[in-house]
């Protein structure tokens, strides 16, 4: 069983649901990335996505735009990100999310190496289309990473099932048409389109996009195995440092494990 | 055989003139309008396709199909002009002819025996644009009288020889298209060998045909090659396990027709594709889909050729640019005039396009991206014409320099949203507008105003926009005018798309797109994806693309706000790469003195993206001839752009 679905797998057998926060790499710079992913493992996430900041992010809403153009202003290169990825591998798993040219530029068979001889347990991908998964599947499946595919809102049911049976790691559930970004979501509309991916695949089923609060951290994983929370993590390093990225994912946690404790 | 089919022929039509005499005949005959000779003048090699069914020497030679079926197959393979049999010992019937017009607008030639005049009569009132005649069959007085009588019938004629005392006698008469028959008359064998026998004794006056035994694609070059101007064929296409392939293939058309581009997964070559967010993928789908079904369907191209001729104003002019031409003293300059349809620019015809889509699948929102803002203000121009809601995402740098556009486009009803990320200009609109679809993709039709994006945008777009090129090829051919060089601006491509897309398989004629070199291509400021760049993946496609080692998207420059944009439609990537066009980059100082050489010239203000095509003509000009064609298209007009003219180039 590949280290993501692993790690989630021990989560939900203890009976709490998954926490993955995202991490815009190089902002304000790359020291505080990695104290921040330490921070958040040792507050509780389960997996730490890093994302290589792209100039172009047409799936990212303001604050993760902002953190990229940022991270770049300041000459961020792909392979520092790479390398300090790598210095926290050892404090829990590590998934690797950018955009295709990012990788494509980069070479996929060099990143997807570098990715695997850092430690990395996964890509993601998010204009990475089932589609035009296939060239990156076929290295990642070389190299044990997990290529971690998406369903969103607008998905049909026939389409989940073509995707559900690729999915490997988690399978990332996007709560709303839109781009990152916290917003209120009515999570429970998303209980036929995780219903259709629970019948196609045994993969644990993440949400993402919007969550920025414990309350909407329990409201989502209501109907998840795990949720992702990535801008509000982003803007609360730009605010307030590593020590307040700690401060919000032990909150998280704590939401989520006691709504998981039924009285 | 011969004798024996005329004998018969000659009893048929006693037996005819006897039921329907021929003055009958004469009194109702009006003159037709026949468009049989234009269109084998037209197209780079004509194939006339023969709806045959039988022949004497073979017997049967096609069982699965009808006359009509066989029209259908040629018609949509790509054949100029189709004939029909009209003897018994062919399985034909003079009722194909009408049973042939009613499933294909292509023109027909009437194939028969003709050795009377009742028969040109007949033909004209079956419907026939043209005839043969057979010139072993006939009289030196006959076939004068038969090409005199055709002509004021308003038939075209095809005339038919065998050896070269046939040729000698045909070209003493004024025929102006011969046919040389490959076929023996005594063994029925055909050996393409006959035609090229005779091409040596042709006077260089009249088109040459080829007929019969063609019978692959490599025949009909070999043909073409030596000036063959087209192929009259019947049994190698209706014999063939796969008529429409084989249609193509003697058509010469195989390169466009047997690998359509792009692909099903939007791929032109290596370039294209649908990289975007799984939100947007269902919505792609259904576009495509949608698009799929309507493109071919007629009252589609009813609505939109309607819309196009009476909102928009199309045909646009080819008009010959006299003082253009004189101040270089080569090759005729012709300008396509995009900038004389309503809004001002080529863009009109993408936004009706979509605009009908958008309506047929039920989407009242529209939005778009825009740079110099002419795809803006087509956009806002049909959602005000058909009742959308329209949002236009425009960086606040194009804001500031295409102010009056932004004016128009309020004025119409739409809503400007600016865009501060990143540069402020065309690739960050882009951006934002697409972020702004997979928000409201549900309810939202999303209006791409170039040939780029994911599939199926880069051939939806160039689909609506390949009007210019089929317009430019109708009005060429009309004009007699043999186009040497076709020259367009590219900035993501379409109008250059557009233009080049009906000749892209043409390797006569020369394609260029001109790309922004800005400040010059070795200030780091220009706008030259296909020059300077190298593959990438943005907003959605695989092409040429401005960036670093690290993938990261450079700004681009131009002092043209529609050419400012890093990337380039994906089939201009393939064009690039497999030399179907090729690409320049001229400099901002290059456009601005276009700009005002036609200005002064011809009384024509461009648009500054325009004016960089013109600006390339300094460089094309002089190895150019005269008595050759050079189109540029003149994609818009320039009123969005005094300001920044008059602000670069002051008093002067």
């Amino acid at each position: 069983m590949s280290a993501l679905r692993a790690k989630l797998a021990a989560t939900l057998a203890a009976g709490r649901k998954g926490l993955i926060v995202y991490l815009t790499a190089g902002c304000p710079d790359l020291a505080a990335t990695r104290e921040a992913a330490r921070a958040a493992f040792a507050a509780g996430a389960d997996i730490v996505e890093i994302g290589i900041p792209f100039s172009d992010p047409i799936a990212d809403g303001p604050v993760i735009q902002k953190a990229a153009a940022e991270a770049l202003k300041g000459g961020l290169k792909t392979a520092a990100v790479l390398d300090a990825a790598g210095e926290i591998t050892a404090a829990g798993p590590v998934a690797l999310m950018t955009y295709i040219n990012t990788i494509l530029q980069f070479g996929p068979e060099r990143f997807v190496a570098a990715a695997a001889a850092k430690g990395a347990a996964g890509v993601i991908v998010p204009d990475l289309p089932l589609e035009e998964a296939a060239p990156l599947q076929d290295i990642c499946r070389r190299h044990n990473l997990d290529l971690i595919k998406f369903i969103a809102p607008t998905s049909p049911p026939e389409r989940i099932a073509r995707i559900c049976a690729q999915a490997e790691g988690f399978l990332y559930c996007v709560s709303t048409t839109g781009v990152t970004g916290v917003r209120a979501v009515d999570y429970s509309l998303l209980a036929p389109l995780i219903a259709a991916a629970r019948q196609a695949t045994a993969v644990p089923v993440a949400i993402g996009f919007g969550i920025g609060s414990p309350e909407a951290a329990v409201a989502a994983a209501a109907h998840a195995d795990a949720v992702i929370v990535g801008s509000a993590v982003v803007e609360r390093l730009a605010t307030s440092g590593p020590t307040a990225v700690g401060q919000l994912v032990a909150a998280l946690r704590r939401a989520l494990d006691g709504a998981g404790e039924r009285p | 055989m011969l004798a024996t089919i005329v004998a018969q022929r000659r009893r048929d039509i006693a037996a005819l003139k006897k039921t329907r005499p021929l003055a009958a005949l004469r009194a109702a005959a009006t003159p037709g309008r026949p468009t049989f000779a234009a269109a084998v003048r037209a197209a780079p090699f004509a194939l006339i396709a023969e709806c045959k069914l039988a022949s004497p020497a073979k017997g049967a030679l096609c069982e699965r199909h009808t006359v009509p079926d066989l029209a259908r197959l040629f018609t949509a393979a790509g054949a100029a002009a189709l004939s029909v049999h009209t003897s018994a010992p062919f399985r034909g019937r003079i009722e194909d002819i009408a049973a042939v017009r009613a499933v294909s607008p292509l023109p027909i030639l009437r194939k028969d025996f003709i050795i009377d005049e009742y028969q040109l009569y007949e033909s004209r009132l079956a419907g026939a644009d043209a005839v043969l005649l057979i010139a072993a069959i006939l009289t030196d007085g006959q076939l004068a009288r038969y090409l005199a009588l055709a002509g004021s019938l308003g038939l075209d004629t095809l005339v038919e020889v065998h050896s070269l005392e046939e040729l000698q006698r045909v070209q003493r008469t004024a025929a102006p298209i011969v046919g040389i028959n490959n076929r023996d008359l005594a063994t029925f064998t055909t050996d393409l060998a006959a035609t090229f026998a005779l091409l040596p004794h042709t006077d260089g006056r009249r088109l040459i045909i080829s007929e019969s035994g063609i019978n692959s694609g490599h025949d009909a070059r070999r043909l073409k090659a030596a000036g063959v101007r087209g192929a009259l064929v019947g049994e190698a296409l209706v014999t063939a396990a796969d008529i429409p392939a084989r249609t193509r293939e003697l058509a010469l058309a195989p390169e466009k027709e047997e690998f359509p581009m792009p692909d099903k997964n939007g791929r032109f070559g290596a370039y294209g594709g649908r990289y975007v967010p799984e939100t947007l993928m269902p919505a792609l789908g259904e576009l495509a889909a949608t698009y799929g079904r309507l493109k071919d369907d007629p009252a589609f191209r009813r609505e939109l050729a309607g819309y196009l001729k009476d909102y928009a104003g199309r045909p646009t002019l080819l008009y010959h640019a006299a003082n253009l031409t004189a101040h270089y003293g080569r090759a005729d300059i012709y300008l396509k005039r995009e900038d004389l349809l309503h809004t001002g620019a080529h863009k009109i015809n993408n936004a009706i396009g979509q605009a009908i889509l958008a309506r047929r699948m039920g989407k009242k929102r529209i939005v778009a991206e825009t740079g110099a803002g002419q795809h803006g203000v087509a956009c806002a121009t049909v959602a005000a014409y058909f009742g959308l809601e329209c949002r236009v995402f425009m960086g606040e740098e194009d804001i500031e320099r295409q102010h009056l556009n932004v004016v128009r486009m309020r004025l119409l009803g739409s809503e400007v949203v600016p865009v501060a990320s990143g540069t402020g200009t065309l690739k960050d609109a882009t951006s934002e507008a697409m972020r702004y679809w997979v928000a409201n993709v549900r309810d939202t039709n999303y209006i791409i105003g170039s040939v780029v994006g994911p599939h199926p945008y880069p051939m939806m777009v160039r689909d609506f926009q390949a009007v210019i090129g089929r317009e430019l090829k109708a009005q060429a051919a009309a004009a007699g005018l043999q186009i040497k060089h076709i020259v367009a601006c590219v900035g993501g491509g379409s109008n250059a798309m557009g233009i080049f897309h009906p000749f892209l398989h043409d390797r006569d004629i020369v394609k260029t797109g001109v790309e922004a070199a800005g400040r010059g291509l070795g200030s780091g400021q220009y706008a030259a994806s296909l020059v300077k760049g190298r593959p990438g993946v943005l907003h959605g496609a695989y092409s040429y693309l401005l960036q670093d080692d690290d993938g990261q998207v450079t700004p681009a420059y131009s002092v043209s706000a529609g050419l400012d944009y890093p990337g380039v439609g994906p089939e201009h990537a393939h064009a690039r790469d497999s030399g179907l066009a090729r690409y320049v980059a001229v400099t901002d100082r290059a456009a601005l003195d276009a700009l005002a050489r036609l200005a002064r010239l011809e009384g024509i203000i461009a648009a500054l993206e325009s004016a960089h095509a013109l600006a390339y003509l300094e460089e094309l000009m002089p190895a150019t001839g005269p008595g050759q064609a050079v189109v540029v298209c003149l994609s818009g007009r320039g009123d969005k752009d005094v300001d920044t003219v008059a602000k670069i180039m002051g008093g002067s």
